[in-house]
């Protein structure tokens, strides 16, 4: 069974239980619960193809988004993220609902997930192989990744790369993608088949809005992807599509810099990230015009063996 | 008569990989990683054959060496190299025979 499978009211149900609900969301099995239930409707919808896990599996988080404080539910309304009982972070406002749930599962997996090293990045697939686009904020990332992903690219990650270093392979771990300001207009634009949520304005980054992670991708969820390009994009108004090798090193240097927990993995994270690069082209990736850079790296996909 | 420094590397652990000349290390006892460039990797690459000195470093590195200046200069940029990697735990330089 899946989120959407339960009608809303059901949800509403399940998830204000005490127990919450439990949802898988790639290799990861969140337990929800809900003391704010006006991001029901988005959470819903944008979670909609997550199954839900059977009874008896391991739960990596439990997370739960409230009201913060009696008072808060009526002036000036905040939610409170907690993470097994404890709130890593300050409330926000309660409009922010959604995003604030997004970040509060960003920052449960970037601390905690160590058993994986995990590269600041989006990652897609195409004919088993994967495209991982690690960026700085700004540079485009996440703009880049929805189109690719309505381009005939699997979503495995916005944010998240995350590397097994038992295979080297890339963990499928498809989540909402959020689009910032100006963004959110490009995306309707280009692809106008791409399911957008509500914008939250105001945030700490702007205008925020989710795209849907495709169906299919959630699907395949559980199927992981042999890394094959390593392309750090760069968007920049005006900017030629420009696709540049680099060298191993540079790759590696900046592959590790732009990793969460390179250093604390020590060893594992020189030897993981020294087989990703050995196994990977690396490129760095200038432009401007999304149908360009998308010729450009569709282009990869067919003729590089 | 002073004795030339001998280097050699550390028995730290290293894990090492090479791209093109380049190398990258990744010293388990800091948990720091290192480029050298491909000068940097030819010394390391000469000292993983046994211990040197800057005189038999500066042959590996340019087997024709010319006199003068551009000598001297070189000679002072691989003693700038080896002190830095020496601080850095992954040579060691000793005058004992």
């Amino acid at each position: 069974m899946r989120v959407g499978d339960l009608d809303i009211d059901e949800l509403a149900r399940q998830v204000q239980r005490p127990c919450g609900i439990d949802v898988c969301i790639g290799p990861f099995l969140v337990n929800l619960q809900l003391g704010l239930t006006a991001l029901l409707p988005v959470l819903w919808r944008m979670w909609g193809d997550y199954p839900l896990a059977v009874p008896g599996q391991v739960r990596d988080f439990h997370v739960r988004l409230d009201h913060h404080g009696w008072l808060r539910r009526w002036w000036r309304p905040q939610a409170r993220f907690t993470v097994d009982g404890r709130s890593p972070f300050q409330p926000l406002a309660a409009a922010h609902h959604f995003p604030m749930l997004e970040w509060g599962l960003n920052w449960c997996v970037a601390r905690r997930a160590h058993h994986l090293l995990m590269l600041h990045a989006a990652v897609l697939e195409r004919g088993g192989r994967a495209l991982v686009l690690p960026g700085a904020p700004g540079a485009g990332k996440s703009t880049l990744c929805t189109a690719l992903a309505h381009r005939g690219w699997r979503l495995l990650s916005d944010e998240f790369g995350l590397v097994a270093p038992q295979h080297g392979r890339l963990l499928p771990l498809p989540r909402p993608i959020p689009l910032k300001n100006d963004s959110i207009e490009v995306i309707r634009a280009f692809a106008p088949e791409a399911e957008i949520g509500p914008a939250f304005t105001g945030t700490r980054k702007g205008t925020v809005a989710h795209v849907r992670p495709p169906r299919a991708a959630v699907m395949r969820m559980d199927e992981p992807a042999t890394p094959a390009w390593v392309v750090f994009p760069r968007w920049q108004a005006e900017a030629p599509t420009r696709l540049e090798p680099l060298n191993r090193s540079d790759a590696f240097l900046m592959v590790a810099g732009n990793a969460f927990n390179y250093e604390l993995c020590g060893e594992g994270g020189f030897i993981t990230v020294a087989r990703l690069v050995e196994r990977c082209r690396c490129y760095r990736l200038g432009y401007s015009d999304l149908d360009a850079a998308l010729g450009v790296l569709g282009a990869l996909a067919e003729t590089e063996p | 008569m002073v004795r030339p420094v001998r280097w050699r590397l550390s028995s730290a652990p290293l894990l090492e990989v090479v791209w093109d000349g380049e190398r990258l290390l990744y010293q388990g006892a800091s948990g720091e990683t290192h480029y050298l460039n491909a000068a940097g990797s030819q010394v390391v690459a000469r000292l993983h054959e046994g211990e040197a000195t800057v005189d038999d470093l500066l042959a590996v590195l340019d087997p024709a060496p010319s006199a003068g200046a551009a000598e001297v200069l070189r000679r002072s940029q691989l003693e700038a190299l080896l002190a830095r990697l020496d601080e850095l735990g992954i040579v060691i330089g000793t005058t004992t025979a």
